[in-house]
């Protein structure tokens, strides 16, 4: 174990040496980028014994992987943005055919205008692939969630791609102590990924992608459906490994409750905004008032269940989203709560578009305006006159 | 009965799968009678009409 300063995308590139990775490949994008440039760093240097192809596009970089996953390697790959949207029609075939890739998406803001800082526009319109998709706060999550990921992704009760999303720029190109576990406790967590459902094998052939006729197709579908919901228990039971075996665990693995005890008003967020958050509760708690906040880490599948019972006593919930479902004037995260929590007051604020700083006033203003607030609302923040 | 990835291992096993339910008729084929027109070559699903 050693602590090192590094920025997000090394600190992920860490995780995939760590993690033992055997194919990855990817097609360079911004901020993405050197975390892709680094694990090509480490396999020129024999630091990890991996194949890495420079696939011509990101839609051939994700089909790659999918044909060395299904090969029973460990596969990964990492975009960001139009990337990410060149990926979209792959997506849903690496989750139908069940293959456990890890999927980095540093998050950067969708064309156009063209803009290469942070929002989740990118990963929230991949919402529905059938990725479990986490979020983290910082770079130490990158890298425990990356490994983590792994052991999520190859679960046998799993068997589903993981997105890992982190924010482009605030995390990405941000220096901060990570600590690195040691190569073989690592390696002893993962294990080698031995493939329980099915695997690509000349002496063995089977059928992989063959045709679902309308008498399978919804079975098929259902089962894909029952497996990323069942994939709660897991991902909880990973969070709970780790923390004895690493020392680190992020609340329950799916979302993480700070300072509720006591808060009428809980923000609920994603992402490092969640830093911001913390920090101010910290000040309002010197100054007498307490505000909570539900960190949601993983954002699919949706943990439901432990959302409601984390707002059970809020009375002012105020939901962040760096992103817009266009035409129905919120974001998906303010749209998932709404669904999840009934006869509650949920005010939904759009933040930090395409970079758009998100200030401490800013979730001060957010804290007012949803005590203030008779009803529910969306509003956008730190926004200029236009 | 559907696989993890729906893939299938064993091989050849399409035989097994009966299709044809969106068909309203049924043909049948008099030899007698057939003028190799090659009318029912282009209707039917391959590979079920051989030359001879
Ligand atoms: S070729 Fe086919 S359609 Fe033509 S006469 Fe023979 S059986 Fe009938």
């Amino acid at each position: 174990m050693k602590t090192i300063i590094t920025r997000g995308t090394y600190a992920a590139a860490e995780a995939v040496r760590l993690a033992d990775v055997d194919v990855v490949a990817a097609y360079p994008i911004t901020p993405q980028t050197e975390c892709v440039e680094k694990i090509a760093e480490f396999i020129a240097n024999g630091e990890l014994n991996a194949e890495y192809i420079k696939a011509e596009s990101e839609h051939s970089a994700i089909s790659a992987i999918i044909g060395s996953s299904a090969t029973g390697a460990r596969s990964f790959t990492a975009t960001s943005s139009q990337g990410l949207a060149l990926m979209h029609e792959i997506l849903y075939i690496a989750s139908g055919l069940r293959l456990p890739i890890v999927l980095v998406n540093v998050n950067r803001a969708l064309s156009a205008p063209i803009n290469i800082w942070c929002d989740h526009q990118d990963s929230i319109s991949e919402r529905d692939t059938g990725f479990i998709q986490l979020y983290v706060e910082d770079n130490q999550e990158i890298l425990d969630t990356i490994i983590q990921a792994f052991k999520i992704a190859e679960d046998k009760d799993v068997l589903l791609p993981v997105m890992v999303n982190l924010d482009g720029f605030i995390l990405s190109h941000t220096y901060e102590p990570v600590v690195l576990p040691d190569e073989e406790d690592v390696k002893e967590y993962l294990g080698v990924y031995e493939p329980p459902h099915y695997s690509l094998n000349p002496d063995k052939p089977v059928t992989v992608g063959p045709v679902g006729v309308p008498k399978y197709y919804m079975e098929i579908r259902k089962q894909l459906n029952d497996a990323i919901n069942n994939s709660v228990k897991i991902i909880k039971k990973v969070n709970k490994e780790y923390k004895k075996l690493f020392g680190r665990e992020y609340g329950d693995g799916l979302i993480e409750c700070y300072n509720l005890d006591n808060a009428d008003t809980v923000l609920v967020a994603m992402g490092s905004v969640c830093g911001t958050v913390k920090h101010v509760i910290n000040n309002l708690k010197k100054e007498g008032k307490d505000v909570g906040l539900v960190k949601v880490r993983c954002y699919r599948p949706f943990p439901k269940k432990e959302i409601k019972k984390a707002l059970k006593d809020a009375e002012n919930i105020a939901v962040l989203d760096k992103n817009v479902c266009f035409g129905f004037d919120m974001g998906s995260l303010g749209l998932d709560i709404n669904a999840t929590i009934k006869d509650k007051k949920i005010c939904n604020y759009i933040v930090g578009l395409g970079g758009r700083d998100i200030k401490i006033e800013h979730i001060k203003e957010i804290i007012n305006h949803v005590e203030k607030s008779k009803e529910n609302t969306t509003k956008w923040i730190g926004l200029n006159k236009y | 009965m559907v696989t993890i990835g729906a893939v299938i291992f064993e091989p050849g096993n399409a035989v097994k799968n009966k299709t044809g339910g969106w068909r309203t008729f049924r043909p049948i084929l008099d030899i007698e009678k057939c003028i190799k027109c090659e009318i029912c070559y282009i209707f039917c699903p391959e590979p079920a009409i051989y030359e001879d």
